[in-house]
């Protein structure tokens, strides 16, 4: 009895709890609801005044909440192109600042927004290039400074005399020679002596974002004087900054949410963007905006939406992990989870089952794939690479084992990069059965001279049939030399960080020691996977793998074959360039390919050249590239976003429609 | 006994830099480096050196090690690599208060449910309630955690909607505040500190006079002294709302916590105790004919509270390192995700300096426990 | 134990020595010795078994064991006979797949849920997917049948068969680590008490050096420069544990049993110092030992689920490793409807670290004569 009473007086602590609990919960719920009238109140306004359901831009009302699967961790903007270039704070920077030009979505070609008009050619002005853009009058500063030349000056000369890296270093690079303002709006870029192509001009600095000269020049100028002028430029908090974009980024309460406010004097505000089917695009505001571009406008209309901002603040809360953020979605605490790796099947499969969600599945920029190391034999023999390409099941492993979750790819270029695309890829047994597949690499391996102790075959059972799915292993492989095959060690990440990929490197065990070839699948740590084949390399180091299986996040969708050129271009081989080319790949069609590209000023050339580099590595194989998972978004249905079908999602392109999203009661 | 304290002082020091040079080599040993972060196509190669240089990750080891060690001994812990260039200093001042607050409550309570559970288990042992307690605390203490707290998470904030889901504060509340939630923090660790010692105060000053009217006297006016000098903080101000709202997230962590850890504080208690009942002067009492309970709650539950103490210090250093699962899982940004995440993005300063901080509170607790000996039990004396 | 620096972790048990042979009758000289020993050791044995028994928790957790060890033992078997031959590529715990395979036609809005399915879900499954085709769809995870006692996982492997295959793991893992930790310890603990002087303190500070270090962080660097496997895993946390807490704990018994009358009367008797450590102080240390590997095992066995949750590990198949997937893939907040991929796991790993871990409280009194209840 006594011992009862005394647990009488933890159960009265908890009770204690239990009550602070329900108390600021009922709390809890009065504030949400004074929030919503606000809201409302302000919606319903906007939709009277208007007559039309088209929303009225400029911050209409609403707070949109969002949640983001890692901390934010800067909110200075010079470092977040740099140090802290990271997707998340993409999501909150990265609508507040203007560039000359930007891409269009969903076709991603050059259009301008600082700039007026086209990408002016560019010319020879004696031994050097330039190109002089004239910019477009009127944009300004949230807080009423011009817009001009002067500040896009002051930004390249920042980037290149602090000598800032990452993204910086893509927009300014050494083939960037000078920048200067010919008058308030006009601007001249300087090149080196050598035509500057799409990369370094249209898709590089023309696209460099425009600092506002007037908030950061007394900071660059103690930055200067200071011992280390780069740590102190990205010191100073960036909260506050004018912005030219559709936000403003206001509050941040390190570790548990961000929030950027509307800017009311942003200048597309309620702009239409229209893209039709021949691809030409049209941005107009029915007053001072109304241009076509890449062709004559009209016809069907592929995709259209209006400019924002349309909420007042949109909020991004820091989770601590995904089942945390997508908990607080469940519960309605957030509209939207920025994940750029999309819904796991498990959680969407719950999401399906709640009221009131929408969903888009889009393709993702993104491929796993396999790298062989064409230092080594047997590696280096195309035959053996090819055996391999036709064993390689793509279709069973991604529509079988892993459910869907998984998109066979053939190419590095996803499909949905329609103007990129090329069909004409060696696709190596596709749509081959698994006997036939199996026949096509052993016929491959016969015929390059490989011999094997017991041939691998298939089992013909007591009629003389063929069965396709049975096999005898192949045994004592010997290379056309003679000397055994080796033991191949294929490394691959390990199940607890990506099932997908460790199953699948399981699969190319079994396939792999079916036709003969002993395989070690070596489910690796993440950090000493990359140690091992990512540079710094020796000549030694590198031949310590044979196969290993990674992937690469999204690329350039506006000039993908740039990473083509990086992945494998002889001077970034990573023993003696210190560059991507893992395998080592070194092929003169290649490299000529890749030459004339960095030199193509056009896009039509450019596209051509990068279907040819497409074929060229589809046909010798330095990867197989493997699969590509594709995005899942679900967001609340009194959220609206501009575009739902769109390469990488809605967390892909641009940064999560911070600024053209819509929320109504 | 001050050249005891020396002595351990200067022994200590010495542990803590091999203890930092341990850490510094563990942490580089690990393959690759912070510039691995960014590997990037469209990026050209060269930046990876770019980044290597600014971080030093370009010099030789014993090099950067010198560096880092000369540093340190100012007190400079370095900047962090992940949120360049802001100092370790200050990524860890931001952190502590908020693990502080939480573990240092979660503690608490599994203390008081602990100690308060194991007495009774070694008073009733052998029945079917001690069977029963035992299990149920071990299967808590042993539960695979990170499960257990999500689906605490599922159960109290999802399916009964008690209390909200994760993180430690309502950001839509938070929007206009005009305060960071640090600011609160402090107020509520120091209020409650300035609280606890007032309550501890009037406890220590109701014992000295002899009369029994005067003690109550002294007691209970300390008390309402205490809760009335609390309440008149916090009523008016402007950081109640506030801090509510953070005590409302912190209700289910705490509770967590305080599950799966009383078990372990139950069974040392019980163990404790069990010994003590073994004294005699618990014979004495008894044959006094003392009500058990006061034998329990007053003879020997008092004299059993030693090696509970010792491992509540103890304990409370690496309150410090926070819980790496709690923090992650209830999206609790303290000291603990602080560190899961540093090692994982090989943002060596932090790590190091996290993990520095952890090992030198531990270091300390270390003395205290032993000092707290020889006040607790007056048989130690120290040399 | 393991998950988090819990409050109760640092306390070193209250520690008094063993009482060996006080109170057995006379033994008859007449035998040869080797038989005198084994008949002390039976009887020795019967009465700690009686005091060992007469704490049902002990028995509880003890019968939790054998349970788990049956499976473990059964695993093979059922691989080599129901669940063998043309069944293996089904069962295999690693790379087993089997999934029912459904057909919907694919519409615009679903009238008849087992033949239709709605075009947003039929592009979950196939991207390019349009109304009016028909589309096929793998059922996995699939909830329990009687082909797939258990379900299988979101890859379409068996649950069941994954969950006993584990059992062996975990044994094994919790086996090698709790074996390092005694072997260590008991050495360490031992040569620290005997030896004293320079020897004591090297191997104390180093005891203090590594309590500084939080266990999971720690484990996450090595992760990070070895790719640790399983018994790797069971080494490191048994050298961290016996070169740590657990040796404190056992210098301070071997402390207690090196000035016992009985170590004096051996030193005089001219024994040397190994003679000594070896038949005197670490026979007599050793019964504590044997406690520390039991919350040993129990400490394994809940780290290795954990580092698997955060995906740390690498190894074919644990119980970490099947909630880490069934996590990766978003089914770890799901409440009840795919409860076959986390209770299963999720219960195994506690309720066998618990199991251990009631071992150990019940030989605590067995070992330490001041918990009895007599």
């Amino acid at each position: 009895m006594r011992s009862l009473r005394k647990r009488g007086g933890w159960l009265a602590l908890l009770a204690a709890l239990a009550l602070v609990a329900a108390a600021c919960s009922s709390d809890d719920t009065a504030d949400t609801t004074a929030t919503t009238a606000d809201g409302g109140t302000g919606n319903t306004t906007t939709t009277a005044d208007g007559g039309t359901t088209d929303p009225d831009p400029g911050g209409a009302g609403g707070t949109y909440q969002t949640a983001l699967t890692a901390d934010l961790t800067t909110d200075n903007y010079w470092s977040y192109l740099d140090t802290e270039a990271s997707a998340y704070n993409g999501f909150v920077l990265g609508q507040s600042h203007p560039a000359l030009y930007t891409l269009s979505i969903p076709n991603f070609l050059v259009v301008p927004v600082l700039a007026s008009g086209e990408p002016p050619e560019t010319v020879q002005e004696g031994d050097v290039w330039t190109a002089t853009i004239p910019l477009r009058e009127g944009m300004r500063w949230s807080d009423g400074e011009a817009v001009d030349a002067n500040d896009f000056v002051f930004t390249g000369e920042v980037a290149q005399e602090f000598a800032l890296g990452s993204n910086w270093l893509t927009y300014w690079p050494e083939q960037v020679t000078g920048v200067e303002a010919i008058d308030d709006y006009t601007v001249k870029i300087t090149f080196t002596e050598d035509q500057p192509g799409l990369s370094i001009y249209q898709n590089g600095v023309a696209q460099s974002p425009i600092m506002p000269e007037h908030h950061w020049a007394s900071v660059v100028e103690e930055a200067r004087g200071s011992d280390d002028p780069k740590a102190a430029l990205y010191a100073a908090s960036g909260l506050g900054e004018p912005s030219a974009g559709t936000n403003v980024f206001n509050r941040w309460e390190q570790g548990a949410f961000a929030s950027i406010t509307a800017n009311p004097d942003y200048y597309y505000s309620g702009t239409k963007y229209t893209t039709y089917a021949d691809l030409s695009w049209t941005q107009s505001n029915g007053s001072d905006v109304d241009e076509t571009y890449y062709g004559a406008g009209g016809g069907e209309v592929l995709s259209e939406y209006t400019d924002g901002p349309f909420v007042d603040e949109i909020i991004y809360s820091e989770y601590g992990s995904q089942d945390a953020a997508y908990l607080a979605f469940q519960e309605g605490d957030v509209d939207y989870v920025f994940n750029p790796s999309g819904i796991p099947t498990g959680r969407r499969e719950e999401l399906r089952s709640i009221e009131g969600l929408e969903f888009a599945i889009n393709p993702s920029e993104g491929f796993r794939y396999m790298a062989f190391n064409l230092r080594k034999a047997p590696m280096s023999d195309p035959a053996f690479r090819q055996a391999f390409a036709y064993v390689i099941d793509k279709e069973f492993v991604t529509g079988s084992v892993l459910g869907g979750a998984a998109l066979p790819i053939y190419s590095l270029v996803p499909e949905a990069n329609a103007a990129w695309y090329t069909d004409e890829v060696n696709k190596w047994g596709f749509g081959l059965t698994e006997g036939e597949r199996f026949q096509a690499a052993v016929q491959v391996l016969t015929d390059a001279g490989y011999t094997w102790d017991v041939t691998p075959e298939q089992v013909v059972d007591d009629d003389g049939n063929v069965v396709d799915n049975a096999f005898i292993d192949g045994e004592g492989m010997r290379q056309p030399d003679g000397t055994a095959v080796p033991e191949i060690e294929l490394l691959t990440p390990g199940p607890g960080l990506d099932p997908l990929r460790s199953t699948f490197a399981t699969w190319i065990g079994q396939w792999g020691e079916r036709l003969g070839v002993p395989m070690d699948v070596n489910p690796t740590d993440f950090n000493a996977l990359q140690d091992k084949t990512f540079p710094p390399q020796t000549a030694e180091s590198v031949l310590e793998w044979d196969l290993y299986m990674l992937g690469w996040g999204g690329g350039d969708p506006s000039l993908p074959c740039t990473s083509h050129q990086a992945f494998f271009g002889a001077d970034q081989d990573s023993v003696t360039g210190g560059g991507f080319n893992t395998p080592g790949y070194n092929d003169a069609e290649f490299e000529a390919l890749s030459e004339e590209f960095d030199l193509a000023t056009d896009l039509t050339t450019a596209r051509s050249l990068c279907a040819d580099m497409e074929k060229n590595i589809s046909e010798n194989l330095p990867y197989i590239v493997l699969f590509s998972t594709p995005i899942t978004d679900a967001w609340r249905s009194t959220v609206e976003f501009p575009v739902t079908d769109v390469l990488g999602g809605l967390n892909g392109y641009p940064n999560g429609w911070p600024g053209q999203v819509l929320v109504s009661e | 006994m001050l050249r005891f304290i020396g002595v351990r002082l200067v022994q200590m020091s010495l542990l803590f830099l091999v203890f930092l040079t341990l850490l510094f080599f563990l942490l580089q040993a690990q393959p690759g480096d912070f510039s691995r972060q960014f590997l990037d196509p469209n990026i050209p190669a060269e930046n990876r050196d770019l980044i290597a240089a600014r971080f030093g990750l370009d010099q030789p080891l014993w090099r950067q090690y010198l560096t880092y060690m000369g540093n340190i001994l100012q007190g400079d812990l370095g900047v962090s690599f992940a949120r360049y260039p802001r100092s370790v200093v200050s990524v860890i001042s931001e952190r502590l208060p908020r693990t502080f607050f939480l573990f240092t409550f979660a503690t608490m309570l599994s203390y008081y449910l602990g100690f308060m559970l194991g007495k009774v288990l070694a008073w009733r042992r052998g029945g079917s309630q001690e069977m029963g307690i035992t299990l149920g605390g071990v299967i808590l203490y042993t539960v695979f955690y990170p499960w257990f707290a999500l689906v605490m998470i599922w159960f109290f904030a999802a399916y009964l909607d008690l209390v909200p889901v994760n993180q430690f504060l309502t950001p839509i509340r938070w929007r206009e505040a005009p305060f960071s939630a640090n600011t609160v923090f402090a107020s509520i660790i120091w209020s409650t500190l300035l609280l606890t010692v007032g309550l501890g105060l009037s406890l220590w000053a109701s014992r000295k006079p002899d009369n029994l009217a005067q003690q109550r006297l002294i007691r209970w006016g300390g008390v309402g002294l205490s809760f009335a000098l609390f309440l008149a903080f916090w009523l008016p101000s402007d950081r109640r709302t506030f801090a509510t709202d953070i005590a409302h997230h912190a209700v289910l962590p705490i509770f967590t916590l305080a599950l799966v850890a009383f078990a372990g504080v139950m069974l040392i208690t019980r163990g404790s105790m069990l010994e003590t009942l073994k004294e005699d002067y618990i014979l004495t009492a008894r044959a006094k004919g003392l009500a058990p309970k006061t034998i329990r709650d007053r003879h020997a539950a008092r004299n059993a509270l030693l090696p509970v103490t010792t491992s509540f210090v103890l304990g409370l250093a690496f309150i410090i390192g926070g819980g790496l699962i709690t923090e992650t899982v209830f999206s609790w940004p303290g000291m603990g995700e602080l560190l899961l995440v540093s090692v994982q993005n090989q943002d060596i300063p932090v790590a190091i300096g996290s993990l520095a901080m952890v090992g030198a509170l531990a270091l300390i607790a270390h003395i205290v426990v032993d000092v707290l000996y020889v006040f607790l039990d007056p048989r130690i004396r120290y040399q | 134990m393991a998950l988090e620096q819990k409050p109760g972790d640092l306390q070193a048990d209250p520690l008094v020595a063993l009482e060996g042979a006080e109170d057995l009758p006379a033994i008859e000289l007449t035998d040869p010795l080797w038989r005198i020993r084994l008949r002390l050791l039976w009887r020795n044995f019967k009465k700690n078994w009686g005091l060992f028994a007469e704490n049902k928790i002990g028995l509880v957790g003890l019968f939790i064991i054998g349970v788990f060890a049956l499976m473990a033992i059964a695993h093979p078997v059922l691989m080599a006979t129901v669940w063998g031959g043309d069944n293996t590529e089904i069962y295999d715990p690693v790379i087993g797949y089997d999934a029912v395979v459904k057909e919907f036609i694919v519409v615009e809005v679903v009238t008849d849920p087992l033949s239709e399915i709605e075009l947003i879900d039929a592009r979950f499954t196939n991207i390019n997917a349009q109304v009016g085709d028909i589309i096929s769809q793998p059922q996995q995870p699939a909830p329990p049948s009687s082909k797939h006692l258990l379900g299988t996982d979101p890859l379409g492997r068996d649950v069941l068969s994954q969950l006993m295959f584990s059992t062996r793991a975990a044994f094994f893992l919790g086996m090698v680590a709790a074996l390092v930790t005694v072997f260590i310890a008991t050495t360490v603990g031992s040569m620290a008490a005997f030896f004293r002087g320079f020897v004591d303190s090297f191997l104390m500070r180093l005891a203090d050096l590594i309590l500084l270090m939080p266990l999971i962080p720690i484990l996450i660097v090595i992760g990070g420069f070895w790719t640790i496997e399983l018994w790797q895993l069971g080494v490191i946390i048994g050298v961290l544990n016996g070169f740590g807490g657990v040796a404190i704990v056992l210098r301070s018994q071997a402390l207690a049993v090196s000035v016992k009358p009985f170590v004096d009367a051996a030193r005089v008797a001219g024994g040397s110092k190994w003679h000594l450590i070896f038949r005197h102080v670490i026979p007599n240390v050793l019964p504590l030992s044997f406690l520390y590997m039991m919350f040993g095992v129990t400490e394994a066995i809940s780290l290795e689920a954990v580092l698997s949750f955060f995906g740390l590990l690498n190894v074919d198949m644990s119980w970490g490793l099947m909630i880490s997937v069934a996590q990766a893939e978003g089914y770890l907040l799901r409440g009840l409807d795919v409860w076959w991929l986390l209770f299963p796991a999720g219960m195994a790993v506690s309720v066998l670290a618990a199991a251990f871990f009631l071992v150990g409280r019940a030989m605590d009194e067995v070992v330490n004569p001041r918990l009895r209840q007599r």
